[in-house]
């Protein structure tokens, strides 16, 4: 979920720039080659997301249009389903906390993914040094999935 | 070429691709099962029963739409809109052709848009996925999808990392999140989970996670228990009727080729094969056949993990493993293996 928070800035800074290079200057677009490619890419990508938008969309309209609508109703018909007993209370109860304690642990370790990815991008730049600083990093990281482990928080019982 | 002509020129028949193969999914899952269970399948409409999903696809188009009583209507109703966007969307990065350069180089084409992100891209629409399978659950006020949609979040985050992780093997490699860069670097060093270099290993492991993980991303068996139908009905779609319902199913059968595709490209080359380039896109297009075929193969073969073993088997054997698996691709990109 991160990753997406990630992906969504990228994109808003991505579109921000070609908006404002294309309304100030097109010249600006083109100038760099790159950079222009890398735009046009993501104004690509966006058509697409509206033409996958467009299949779910067209699905519902469809059959809106075209299925059958009840000229009377019995009121069980709109029962919550309870293999046909009488539906006993909502089900928008309490759940068990052990639900809670995964989502902590799945925070922390998508944090670390989050870091993992520019580090990746640039292993071979900086060499060794990025090499150790992750090792010690993972390290920490496994020493407290250690730690989890052992007070159970990973236990599913 | 424009940006948006271009978009439509190549998103059009990905489109059409991946509807086409969904639909022909549901058609293939119940006559490979009958195959393995000796029996027929559907048979009746169309040759070998191959109209089977027109016909399911108009009934469900027809059927009455039911909203609950208890329901929150607005949620309910909104939930199925986004698991087809979402799958969808992810296949906007993955490439299905190759094109030699003038310089000999190979470089992957066909993709819709070639993001500098591609990677990121795929895992954030993931992500994602949990939100609606979980609106869809609780709005519909029914223990069965409430149930369903929790221990859907559980496993959806939890194996989320180790698929995060898998993905990051490649990355680290190829030094880029393109997915077109990752084609390169496996047309120039070997594909990353086949080929005669010490760091296929290393690939080959993070593939088997990556594709293990896929398939609990998908909900599919041996990873099903947010759907179990014999404890849970039918997952987070029991209060849906007719389209929702079908949307819902359409948003899996999908998530099984973009799974098996996205695999492909990332570790087995994806249209990199033998013979000229030309041949790219029938050789994305075989070894995301093979893929799928191995998802419904498992699914027919296996029974389901228990919810424990579920979650124990990622937190205890799959992240661990994952991350030991991206520092040694690290290690070994140190060394100068890879």
């Amino acid at each position: 979920m991160l990753l997406a928070c990630a992906t969504a800035f990228a994109i808003a800074e991505e579109s921000a720039r070609f908006w404002t290079c294309s309304i100030l200057s097109p010249g600006i677009v083109f100038a760099i080659r790159k950079e222009a490619v890398i735009q046009e890419q993501w104004l690509s990508a966006l058509v697409f997301l509206g033409l996958a938008l467009a299949v779910p969309m067209s699905m519902l309209v469809g059959a809106w249009v075209v299925r059958v609508r009840a000229k009377t109703n019995v009121a069980a018909k709109y029962d919550t389903y309870e293999c046909g007993e009488e539906p006993d209370g909502s089900a928008w109860v309490r759940f068990h906390p052990r639900y809670y304690i995964v989502a902590l642990v799945f925070v922390l370790f998508d944090v670390e993914a989050a870091f993992l990815f520019p580090w990746a991008l640039t292993l071979r730049e900086l060499g060794t040094l990025a090499l150790v600083e992750m090792f010690v990093f993972v390290g920490v990281l496994l020493i407290g999935w250690g730690y989890a482990l052992r007070k159970g928080a990973l236990s599913w019982q | 070429m424009n940006p948006i002509v271009h978009a439509l020129v190549i998103g059009v028949p990905l489109l059409t691709f991946l509807m086409g193969g969904a639909a022909l999914a549901t058609w293939f899952e119940r006559r490979f099962s009958g195959k393995m269970q000796t029996r027929w399948g559907p048979t009746v409409v169309g040759p070998a029963g191959l109209l089977q999903p027109v016909a399911d696809a108009l009934k469900m188009m027809q059927k009455e739409d039911i909203v609950p009583r208890a329901a929150d209507r607005t949620l309910f109703n909104l939930a199925p809109l986004f698991p087809p966007f979402l799958v969808i969307a992810s296949a906007a990065v993955i490439p299905f052709a190759a094109t030699i350069d003038a310089d000999g180089a190979v470089k992957a084409t066909g993709v819709v848009a070639d993001l500098d992100i591609g990677i990121l891209w795929v895992m954030a629409l993931a992500g994602l996925m949990v939100f609606p399978i979980w609106v869809a659950g609780w709005a519909a006020n029914n223990k069965y999808t409430m149930l369903s949609g929790m221990r859907m979040v559980a496993q959806g985050i939890s194996y989320e990392i180790p698929m995060v992780l898998c993905a990051l093997v490649p990355v680290i490699f190829a030094g880029s999140l393109s997915l077109s860069d990752i084609v390169a670097y496996q047309a120039v060093h070997g594909w990353n989970a086949l080929s005669l270099s010490p760091s296929a290993i290393v690939g080959a492991v993070a593939a088997l996670l990556f594709f293990l993980a896929s398939l609990a991303e998908a909900n599919r068996i041996p990873f099903d228990i947010p759907e179990a139908e014999s404890e849970l009905i039918g997952g987070v779609m029991v209060e849906y009727t007719g389209i929702k319902f079908g949307i819902f199913m359409l948003a899996e059968y999908l998530h099984t080729i973009v799974a098996s595709a996205l695999t492909a490209v990332l570790f087995f080359g994806g249209p990199l094969g033998p013979g000229p380039a030309v041949l790219g896109l029938g050789w994305m297009l075989g070894k995301t056949l093979v893929l799928f075929v191995l998802i419904y193969w498992i699914r027919w073969s296996l029974y389901r993990f228990r919810s424990d073993q579920l979650m124990d088997l990622c937190w205890r054997i799959l992240v661990p493993l994952s991350l030991v698996l991206v520092m040694l691709s690290a290690l070994l990109v140190a060394g100068g293996f890879a």
